[in-house]
């Protein structure tokens, strides 16, 4: 099942970025396919609706869609290897927990979206300080990192039930349960440099670093034998992966399963070797929530909140993989 | 290339030392087998030797130069580590298993060049699995597994590998493949240390052998004139004896007490 | 001896009609029987809605603990408010009911959320204090509750509740007769937002009633449950002619109309972008004021056609339900979006 050939190669190049054109023309206001072809090509001829709609409201957001499929599966597939357990999803960490637990704090007192997304990125941050903290002073070997994910996790999650708790149930609660529930509705311009910046940066780094991360895949005594600085790796590693997966959640709200999925499907393509899965990964990442994203905003008037979208395709995708993956467990003894 | 050990010592917590006072020479081309009762020290042991921990005091020299005052990946590009079987948990395939072990020569963001691939196929090779390169890691046999960590070793440049028990859960005839690729290696000139329980193996398979025991490599030298009763019993805590099997060679049987007439009942 | 006839025969006369008259059973809006004491002198209500259908009925001095609709702290209370309910930091409360509490006010009748507060009604309910469960989306759901709080406040409250239900039945007859030339066509298309730029309501949900009572359309009637999170690119779809804004929330006309992404609209480039004024309750919200609220839209809809003079709907109104008198300012305010 393993392809190492070139066709490949191209397929995962090229599946992005048909599928961010194609989500273009895609929306619940119908628009010519000529009409936004000339608006992509900045030709005259289109209303100014048109180019509106296509440039302010479907372009950040379908970008957005990329960035943020990429960055949760990259880092999934990085902590995967990372951590030695291909159960792990980028969220492991209590990242997550934390952004959610800051976006719901922030809602308490605005509706402003930059305000929003500032919280829950600096309290995803937070848990994860604490998380290195606590690698700090007990070692950080990836048993004490997860532990303190957990750790960590569940107490902003604790945090975040006393917020939901004081919340107005007529207008606040809704709007963080719907926030937990992830979307990229009026995702705008001004939304998003902070996400490009932060992608622009940290994915080049797992690209650079991915022959590394074959490294981390055996014990840490294999590795540092092989002249590997084994916590410092580590360290930079959770690092920068963090801060893509807080960009990402910052903006678009905790969405599951695809740090989870992404990987697995990326690893059963082109095998486990970092160096193809970290990029498969981006791709199959980016082009997934890109296509979500289009269902989620043309399929019904109302949106459909994309947790719930990667959800519903998440869980049985992982059910074949897993017995898939039983299945050669079995052939295997 | 001859790794030394001077009088090292190292302990995990002050109060408690795991190694003493331990001397030993792993020449060129040279096949030692290290034994020695569980919990003795034989894989700090081997840990201290690879540069991976600081003795408490001695030390651990390569051709003469301190190991702790070369780079990490110098180290890396002289010795190697095979540890204990593993379960991997990726179906890397043997040649990208092996091609882990450039690491040392790789830049920070290596990538792998047609040249690192032909070390790598070399190393193959020379353990005799060229035919398993591209099948699934997870998918060789056990002693398959072993040799593909030897070949990573190799790939590294090591001239000298350290492996911990290499054959403890094979069966015969892959602990036989396992340790006459061992010997043929060590016969062009690699030099290996190895943990083992087997006394018998050291017997069969070493040009040295040394008793951890105490702390201390005290009794060492060539097996067939070191493993004797007494240094067995001192090491294990149990009675041996030595036979002789046919073609000259000999072996070492546990001394069980038995009735007299075994075959009667 | 006469006189011993007379009055044992008396005694037990007055002690019969004073036991009759304890108690009476009434089912709530969840279905349930409840038996009431009659007539009710302390109340409790934990109902943000229902308490407004309390002095409506004229019983608000009978509140002991009352909670106000999207009034969490004396901080959200408007000084109209304030000065309508004198004892409003007295009375206001919020957040889930203590059952302890509602105990120690002395409580004789608690008015509750038939959605949120079935667990705590039968808590009560175990301890003897009858629960009132309220459930109105609808304007038929409303009358009923009104009657319903009318049953257990007394005669007085009973008429009160006839007077203002053929008032609310009036401002929709007024309303139907000034737009009955209107052809279906020609209805204005309104969207009512919440309290962000893409929440919208459903078809379910009371404000569609009475935007319909108000004479429009609402163009997110095909949705359902309660709020919408809708995108961009659908409200465009609906190009509503009219946007409102509820009393509630932090968005203003201006939020819609100076952004450029919602320029296009028809509503936008006519400038018929209006928030709801609130004087004392939400006029969007299943109680009596939003009787005003259907007067509210449908002049702000058909400010042509409709003949009812605004203000002195809302003077009338809170005289009558709330005897409450509106400064010239606060009169402005209501009747000038």
């Amino acid at each position: 099942m393993i392809e190492h050939n070139r066709t490949s190669f191209w397929v995962l190049a090229l599946l992005p970025a048909s599928a961010f054109v194609l989500a273009l023309f895609l929306g619940r206001y119908g628009i010519h396919i000529q009409d936004t072809v000339r608006v992509l090509l900045g030709l005259d001829g289109p209303s100014d609706v048109f180019r509106a709609l296509i440039l302010r409201v479907r372009l950040p957001r379908v970008l957005a869609a990329a960035c943020v499929g990429a960055n949760l599966s990259v880092v999934g597939a990085a902590f995967q290897g990372l951590f030695r357990n291909p159960l792990v999803d980028s969220r492991i960490l209590g990242v997550s927990s934390g952004a959610a637990f800051g976006a719901a704090l922030a809602l308490l007192f605005t509706s402003q979206g930059m305000i929003i997304q500032a919280s829950a990125f600096v309290f995803a941050m937070a848990a994860i300080a604490m998380v290195m903290l606590v690698g700090v002073r007990f070692g950080s070997s990836t048993l004490v990192l997860v532990i303190g994910g957990i750790l960590v996790g569940a107490l902003f999650n604790s945090f975040l039930g006393l917020i939901k708790y004081v919340a107005d149930p007529l207008s606040t609660l809704p709007a963080i349960t719907y926030w937990l529930l992830g979307s990229l509705n009026a995702t705008q311009w001004v939304d998003l440099p902070p996400l490009l910046v932060i992608t622009g940066l940290g994915l080049p780094f797992f690209m650079l670093f991915r022959w590394r991360l074959n490294l981390l895949t055996v014990s840490d005594t294999e590795a540092m034998a092989m002249g590997i600085r084994v916590k410092l790796l580590r360290t930079i590693i959770v690092s920068i992966g963090t801060l893509l997966v807080a960009a990402s959640v910052a903006l678009a709200g905790t969405i599951g399963w695809i740090g989870l999925v992404i990987p697995h499907v990326a690893r059963s393509w082109v095998g486990p070797d970092h160096g193809r899965l970290i990029p498969a990964s981006a791709a199959l990442g980016a082009t997934t929530l890109i296509l979500l994203d289009t269902i989620a905003r043309t399929v019904l008037p109302s949106e459909i909140p994309l947790g719930v979208l990667t959800g519903l395709i998440g869980v049985p995708a992982f059910f074949v993989l897993f017995l898939r993956f039983l299945r050669t467990r079995g052939e295997a003894q | 290339m001859n790794l030394t050990t001077t009088e090292l010592a190292f302990a995990y917590t002050p109060e408690r030392e795991i190694l003493s006072c331990v001397s030993l020479s792993l020449e060129m081309g040279q096949v030692m087998f290290i034994l020695g009762a569980n919990g003795t020290g034989k894989t700090t042991l081997l840990e201290c030797m690879s540069g991976l921990r600081s003795p408490l005091r001695g030390s651990v020299t390569v051709d003469g130069r301190d190991m702790h005052q070369l780079a990490v990946r110098t180290r890396a590009q002289n010795i190697g580590l095979v540890p204990q079987m593993h379960e991997p948990v990726f179906e890397f395939t043997v040649a990208q298993a092996v091609l882990m072990g450039r690491a040392p020569h790789l830049g920070l963001f290596g990538r792998p060049s047609k040249q690192d691939h032909q070390v790598v196929g070399q190393a193959i090779e020379s353990v005799g699995i060229h035919h398993l390169a591209l099948r699934p890691y997870t998918k060789i046999s056990g002693g398959e597994r072993q040799l593909a960590l030897i070949a990573r070793g190799l790939a590294q440049g090591a001239r000298c590998l350290l492996m911990d028990e290499p054959v403890a859960h094979l069966d015969p005839h892959h602990q036989h493949d396992v340790l006459s690729v061992v010997r043929q290696l060590a016969d062009d000139g690699f030099s290996f240390a190895i943990t083992s329980h087997l006394p018998n193996h050291a017997l069969l398979y070493g040009d040295w052998v040394a008793f951890l025991t105490d702390r201390e490599a005290r009794v060492q030298g060539v097996p067939g004139t070191t493993i004797t009763e007494q240094s067995l019993r001192t090491a294990y805590s149990m009675e041996f004896e030595i036979v002789e099997g046919s073609s000259g060679s000999r072996a070492v049987l546990p001394r069980l007490h038995r009735k007299s007439n075994p075959t009667t009942w | 001896m006469t006189k011993l006839w007379i009055a044992v025969p008396v005694v037990l006369l007055c002690a019969f009609a004073v036991m009759s008259q304890t108690e009476t059973t009434i089912t709530d809006q969840s279905g349930q029987s409840v038996t009431v004491p009659l007539p009710v002198e302390t109340i409790v209500s934990v109902h943000g809605i229902g308490t407004y259908y309390v002095y409506a009925l004229g019983a608000g001095d009978r509140l002991a603990i009352a909670y106000y609709i999207g009034v969490k702290a004396l901080s959200k209370a408007s000084e109209a408010m304030l000065r309508w309910e004198p004892r409003l930091p007295d009375l206001l409360s919020f957040g889930d009911p203590s059952i302890e509490e509602l105990v120690a006010s002395g409580a004789q009748l608690i008015m509750a959320d038939g959605s949120q507060h079935v667990a705590v009604a039968e808590q009560l309910r175990d301890l003897g204090i009858p629960v009132v469960l309220y459930q109105a989306e609808t304007p038929d759901e409303l009358k009923e509750a009104v009657t319903l709080t009318a049953a257990f406040l007394g005669p007085e409250a009973e008429t009160q509740a006839t007077a203002f239900i053929t008032d609310y039945d009036r401002m929709i007859d007024a309303v139907s007769l000034d737009l009955a030339l209107l052809d279906e066509g020609s209805r204005a298309r309104v969207l009512f937002i919440g309290t962000s730029l893409t929440k919208v309501i459903s078809g379910e949900m009371y404000q569609t009633h009475l935007i319909e009572a108000a004479g429009g359309v609402s163009v997110t009637r095909e949705l359902f449950g309660a709020w919408n999170e809708v995108n961009l690119e659908q409200i465009l779809l609906w190009d509503p002619e009219i946007i409102v804004i509820p009393p509630y929330g932090l968005i203003q006309p201006a939020d819609i109309l100076e952004n450029p992404d919602w320029q296009s609209l028809s509503a936008v480039q006519s400038g018929r972008v209006h928030r709801m004024p609130r004087m004392i309750a939400p006029m969007d919200t299943p109680l009596p004021e939003s009787l005003l609220g259907i007067a509210w839209m449908a002049k702000v809809f058909y400010p042509e056609l409709i003949t009812l003079d605004l203000a002195e709907e809302v003077v009338r109104f809170y005289a009558d339900y709330y005897q409450f008198t509106l400064t010239a300012e606060e009169l402005d305010q209501m009747t000038h979006p």
